[in-house]
């Protein structure tokens, strides 16, 4: 091994990274070459260096801020905006969750987290809650068996029509391909005790799950926002249908996927 | 799309995080150097690792490692949830792999290291690197990654992990080099 060799090797051998032999052949060299002997100590010394100042302790509140955010986000299914925006020409990154309140934050808990939802949301209807886990476990039945669609196509008209006769109602279907959502696909689903249809579409890498079944009534209520265990939910009501979309987006997008559909 | 396996009934949720915290709480430590060192600051770095964190738990119920193994799962999913973020934003850093490693080392870090605004510095040195440079040494050094953990969590083969930490060393020398002359 010659002394460039030697040079090139001396940042693997302080991560004893080196087969034995090597590495007895570069002390071996070390003993007699004044340069390699500098550069070793230069090495060690920078490594020191690196390991005693280019640390940072965890900023303090790290951990609680964590856990407190696992725990809202791992609670059952909380409403966390009430009114989500109803007119489609809003801006719908501008409505910044409510999940931020303080106070809530710092009871955390799944138990704190649904009494909350109970003392300060007393009209939060419980089938609504009901729904969520529904929809969210639906969400994931989906995922984990790879059993998203039954009519694989980008193409709304084959989509729709698909449903006929499947199921006694017609979902709205459209594509969002030209603003980032594009249709994958459709299948039948079963939630609320009724076949439902369920509309699957794509932003970047993630899914999201859109169910839909005809309203028992014609009362529109505002569309909500859910969370659960880092999913995210909006209900709506469009075209005499209960619209559910459930995904991990993050909520601005989901939203904005929501008014998207809504537009149509 | 990533298999993953969510923790399955919500009424587990509680016990299900406080295992997941009882496995990835000794290792937030490390997540935190890597995010400081890959983000802009330290907002940016505590948005990386509070993603990091929901990914992971989402990710717990697939993983089935020890406690010291969980290290390098976490940091490779602090680093995805990075390099996902806007804040990455992939810098076009050039990496000069091909030049010779060979610098001069005949400067001294160890007086630079009794200097009193010797941590100024060196952060100051290790911010000019380019982040993929960085990161090796961040992952060696501070996480104390063998080779073979990073060359997993970056895809990169081992020897390029081995030369780019020996780059990483040359250029923040060099760096160092040049802010005392």
């Amino acid at each position: 091994m010659n002394h460039d060799q030697v040079q090139a090797r001396l940042s693997a051998m302080l991560d004893h990274a080196l087969p034995a032999a090597e590495a007895a052949e570069i002390t071996l060299h070390l003993a007699t070459c004044a340069e390699c002997q500098h550069a070793w100590a230069a090495q060690q010394a920078l490594q020191t260096w690196i390991k005693r100042d280019a640390v940072q302790a965890v900023p303090a509140g790290l951990v609680q801020q964590l856990s407190q955010h696992l725990a809202q986000q791992t609670a059952a299914p909380v409403l966390i905006a009430a009114p989500a925006p109803a007119t489609v020409s809003e801006k719908p990154t501008r409505t910044r969750p409510l999940w931020l309140w303080p106070g809530f934050a710092g009871l955390g808990g799944v138990l704190a987290g649904g009494l909350l939802t109970l003392l300060l949301l007393p009209r939060a209807p419980e089938a609504q809650t009901q729904i969520a886990q529904e929809v969210f476990a639906s969400h994931i039945r989906a995922l984990q068996a790879g059993h998203l669609s039954d009519v694989v196509s980008t193409d709304q008209h084959t989509v729709k029509p698909w449903f006929a006769g499947k199921l006694d109602f017609s979902p709205p279907v459209h594509d969002l391909a030209a603003e980032g959502f594009p249709l994958i696909g459709g299948r039948l689903d079963y939630l609320q005790q009724r076949p439902v249809a369920a509309l699957v579409y794509r932003h970047q890498l993630h899914v999201i799950n859109v169910f839909v079944w005809p309203a028992s009534t014609t009362h529109q209520p505002a569309p909500r926002l859910l969370q659960q265990q880092g999913y995210q939910m909006v209900a709506w009501q469009q075209e005499g249908m209960n619209c559910w979309a459930v995904s991990d987006l993050n909520t601005p997008e989901l939203q904005k996927f929501a008014s998207l559909l809504q537009q149509h | 799309m990533k298999p993953f396996m969510p923790p399955s009934a919500p009424f587990n949720a509680a016990e299900q995080t406080a295992r997941f915290e009882q496995l990835a709480l000794p290792h937030l430590h490390s997540a935190w150097q890597l995010a400081r060192w890959l983000a802009r600051n330290d907002a940016q770095a505590q948005e990386v690792v509070q993603e990091a964190w929901l990914r992971a738990w989402r990710y717990f119920g697939g993983f089935s490692g020890t406690v010291e193994d969980a290290r390098a799962w976490l940091l490779a999913i602090v680093r995805n949830a990075f390099y996902d973020s806007l804040a990455a934003q992939r810098p076009n850093d050039v990496l000069d792999e091909e030049g010779s490693e060979a610098i001069d080392w005949t400067f001294n870090p160890e007086q630079l290291a009794e200097r009193a605004d010797a941590k100024r510095m060196l952060e100051a040195a290790l911010r000019l690197l380019p982040v993929a440079y960085r990161e090796m040494l961040v992952l060696r050094e501070l996480a104390g990654c063998s080779y073979e953990e990073i060359a997993n969590m970056t895809g990169l083969p081992p020897g390029t992990v081995m030369s780019r930490l020996a780059r990483a060393r040359a250029q923040l020398a060099q760096i160092l080099q040049g802010t005392t002359r």
